[in-house]
């Protein structure tokens, strides 16, 4: 242990965080404090503060919840703590012109920074009203700008109490653009701070005790000043934090804090890691994605451990509803932690980001354990431009994922995306063909142009053709800094020239999801076995209605096959006795022309749901009284 | 591959329960309910209902639409007469409404997810955002689990001990409607699926 005493520390998460969820950051780094017998950090959550002082001025959770889903786009969630950080006026004019070019929900921005001003202030006095020594700030997406207006203030009425700001918006080189733009931030820890971050507060005791800025090279991925005012940077560390060293999160002053915040309106969730990095993008790095920045490496929680540790944490806050922030599912959590949760059978409402190769059994385990929320990464049913994309599955297999996660009445969340260098016309109009046949499944949310974000393949290789970058346009009007080599160091989003489609070829595919959204309420196209026969009612919009019968066992059979998603050739070849050519061919054009299959080119699958999928419930029933 | 313009014979759009059948064998009718789940299919209810008639059927009624709104199986019905003083309107409001004129203001109301019950570990949290009330969330703690669960599961009133004093309970949240001595049903119903993704609502709601 120090000779000296850990600092006093105050941990603080900001607008825009969730106003549902605790901070997943502010938990973990309180139990690894816990973990190491130092004291544990207090917590201001500024969101809930925020959320309580904006519903006093008129405005609504809901005007919250769209600045904090909405306002990463263009740094507009950050812009409304800009005037506060930076000056009144400051970007005002410069984001009144983008929101309007771009459709930005301006109006409802601009009242809440009515606010900011206000609120930075009374901030920094619940903060320092703690007599915190340190005040760590938790900056991830859009929570820099108000994470540094009240640091400032901090700062400038107690210049004894030191700043600290870590979090994902510090990754890289960002946080050391951070720590140099902003010299009233002592220190910025970069990277998963589990071990960290302890390690620091240790160090500080050091310090403190020795009068010496000694053991501060020893935090790694800490920025800070040494004695003549030089920044200094500590490497990274030899490696990163081992699953099992990730801690459950300390929940217990978020939940103490709900009741009397603006929080008790809405549904509280749980937010849980079972996992860190991409164990898909470890191998085929997806070229827009910059998720992971400096820690792609993959780590799972034992299967065992995490069960207990969600079954813990819904038992000690007595909440269902559990949101987990994985990349992506732990493969091997299929057939191990799934059935876990499953056989504890509660009623739980899980959230998974999946990848969209899960076959059918898989679909079935995610719902038996109540995962009711699946974002599986389709991002496009065009197979070239999901090859282009490096998503490692074809589009016949998006589909099945569509499919069969309707089938088990999953919630599916996905983006179309667009505008990779190379993608052609002919490929999208094929598929833009086939997709009102797909209206019964779930439509993606919008079709959107890929940005051009930090940590990914297209914004390290220049080759994959988006060399030239600047800045989001956004940036300018938050950060203070006219020198664009200084502010491209500090941001993650970047504009560049549109590649792919123009956005007239794109019409059609945007035409094509509007009506494929207006139509999917009430559409059903479902597959059932009656006797020996198979019969597929569709009731799709845009369809007459019709009930589809399959007699010959011969159909029935490649029906089945197509249902994974085959080559034609490959289905005569497996029943080959079976099949005339000629007569598969023409039973394959009738199915098309019955939009009751889809292509990519290669593969054929069926697009019928089928009930079986979700046969795992049985709901108990309540005993009634006959009548008498 | 044959094309019918019809629905199949052995897989009708619409079924019909009618009151003699589900009288006869109410468990029976709740399974038929339960068996249209993720086909497509609606149920039919073809006499007008009356709540008030027969505390019995008013307990009937109310479990076989709560089963119907748990497995979101449409149900085509209609109401004979307005709702009796008894009962009042936010009571049922999240179950599926009555299609003509006199479900007007039922239908108004009607938020299908906005009266459930899910099971934890230890607890029963009931969620209850029906209009009229607070925005609700009741827990039933660990001593008390077993007890709703005998409560929910019947529509007889428990003559006395912890049962009673839980429907009790229930009753003065306005989560049970005591029909007379001898009938009760506890209102929020078993939400162990989601609703289908089109029907999904957000889980935020707007501040008034």
């Amino acid at each position: 242990m120090p000779r000296g005493r850990v600092p006093r520390t105050c941990l603080v998460s900001m607008p825009w965080h969730s106003l549902h969820r605790p901070s997943l950051a502010l938990g973990v780094l309180r139990a690894a404090c816990a973990r190491e017998g130092i004291p544990v950090p207090v917590s201001y959550h500024g969101s809930l503060a925020f959320a309580d002082m904006m519903l006093r001025a008129g405005l609504t959770v809901g005007d919250y919840a769209e600045m904090a889903d909405t306002g990463f786009h263009h740094s507009l969630g950050e812009w409304i703590f800009a005037g506060s950080l930076n000056g009144p006026d400051f970007g005002y004019a410069g984001m009144r012109d983008l929101a309007r070019r771009a459709g930005l929900p301006f109006r409802v921005a601009a009242a809440v920074r009515e606010l900011a001003d206000e609120f930075a202030d009374q901030a920094a006095d619940a903060i320092l009203a703690h007599e915190p020594e340190l005040v760590g700030f938790s900056a991830t997406f859009s929570q820099t700008i108000a994470s540094l207006a009240v640091a400032r203030r901090i700062k400038d009425r107690r210049p004894g109490v030191q700043i600290l700001v870590g979090g994902y918006s510090t990754d890289g080189p960002m946080g050391v653009a951070l720590h140099r733009e902003y010299p009233f931030v002592d220190y910025v820890l970069r990277g998963e701070a589990d071990v960290t971050f302890p390690k620091l507060l240790l160090a500080l005791a050091e310090c403190h005790a020795t009068g010496t800025r000694d053991g501060l090279d020893d935090v790694p991925q800490l920025c800070w000043r040494d004695d003549d005012g030089a920044t200094r940077v500590s490497p990274r560390p030899s490696r990163l934090v081992s699953p099992t060293s990730i801690t459950t999160p300390d929940y217990d002053d978020w939940f103490a804090a709900v009741p009397a915040s603006v929080a008790a309106r809405v549904e509280p969730e749980l937010v849980v890691e079972s996992s860190r990095g991409c164990w898909w993008g470890a191998k085929h790095h997806c070229v827009f994605c910059g998720l992971n920045g400096t820690a792609m490496t993959y780590r799972a929680k034992p299967a065992e451990s995490f069960v207990d540790e969600v079954l813990g944490l819904v038992r000690r806050h007595r909440i269902l509803d559990v949101t987990t922030i994985d990349n992506i599912l732990p493969n091997e959590y299929y057939r191990s932690a799934l059935p876990g949760l499953a056989g504890a059978g509660h009623d739980l409402r899980i959230h998974y980001e999946i990848k969209a190769n899960a076959q059918v059994e898989d679909v079935a385990a995610l719902r038996a354990a109540g995962v009711w929320d699946v974002q599986p990464g389709v991002e496009s049913l065009v197979d070239d431009v999901l090859h282009r994309m490096r998503k490692g599955v074809r589009g016949a297999h998006n589909v099945r994922m569509l499919r069969d996660g309707a089938s088990a009445g999953l919630t599916i969340s996905w983006n179309w995306l667009y505008g990779f260098p190379g993608e052609r016309v002919a490929d999208y109009a094929a598929v833009v063909a086939q997709l009102p046949a797909l209206v019964h499944l779930q439509p993606p949310s919008g079709a959107a142009r890929i940005a051009l974000q930090r940590f990914s393949p297209n914004f390290d290789d220049p080759r994959q053709g988006f060399a030239e970058r600047r800045p989001a346009a956004g940036s300018r009007f938050v950060h203070d800094i006219d020198d664009p080599e200084r502010l491209a160091e500090l941001v993650y989003s970047f504009d560049t020239p549109d590649q792919g489609l123009t956005a007239e070829e794109v019409a059609p595919l945007v035409d094509a999801l509007a009506a494929w959204t207006a139509g999917y309420p009430g559409s059903a196209l479902i597959a059932r076995t009656i006797g020996d026969v198979v019969v597929i009612r569709d009731r799709r919009h845009g369809w007459a209605p019709a009930d589809h019968v399959l007699e010959h066992p011969r159909e029935i059979a490649a029906w089945r096959a197509l249902e994974t998603g085959r080559a034609p050739r490959r289905v005569l070849a497996e029943q080959n006795h079976e099949w005339d050519p000629g007569d598969f061919g023409h039973w394959l054009r009738r199915l098309e022309e019955a939009g009751l299959v889809f292509t990519d080119g290669t593969l054929w699958i069926t697009l019928a749901t089928s009930p079986t999928v979700a046969r795992k419930t049985h709901l108990p029933l309540p005993v009634l009284t006959p009548s008498a | 591959m044959r094309t019918l313009s019809a629905p199949h014979p052995a897989w009708p759009e619409t079924v019909d329960l009618d009151f003699g059948r589900i009288d006869a064998d109410p468990g029976a009718a709740l399974r038929v309910v339960a068996g249209l789940a993720g086909r497509a299919q609606r149920l039919r209810l073809p006499e007008p209902f009356t709540f008030g008639d027969s505390a019995h059927r008013d307990a009937t009624m109310v479990r076989l639409l709560a089963v119907a709104a748990a497995t979101f199986v449409p149900v085509d019905w209609t109401l004979r007469e307005p709702l009796p003083d008894t009962i009042p309107g936010r009571a049922l409001c999240h179950l599926p409404p009555p299609r003509n004129e006199l479900g007007r203001r039922w239908r108004e109301a009607h938020d299908g997810s906005s009266c459930t019950y899910r099971y934890g570990p230890g607890f029963v949290l009931i969620h209850d955002t029906r209009p009229g009330g607070p925005l609700n969330r009741v827990h039933v703690e660990a001593g008390w689990v077993d007890t709703f669960r005998t409560v929910a599961g019947t529509d007889r009133p428990p003559a006395d001990g912890a049962a009673a004093d839980l429907l009790d309970q229930l009753v003065a949240h306005q989560l049970a409607l005591r029909l007379d001595d001898r009938y009760a049903v506890v209102l929020p119903y078993h939400a162990d699926r989601r609703p289908p993704p089109g029907r999904a609502v957000p889980s935020v709601k707007p501040s008034p």
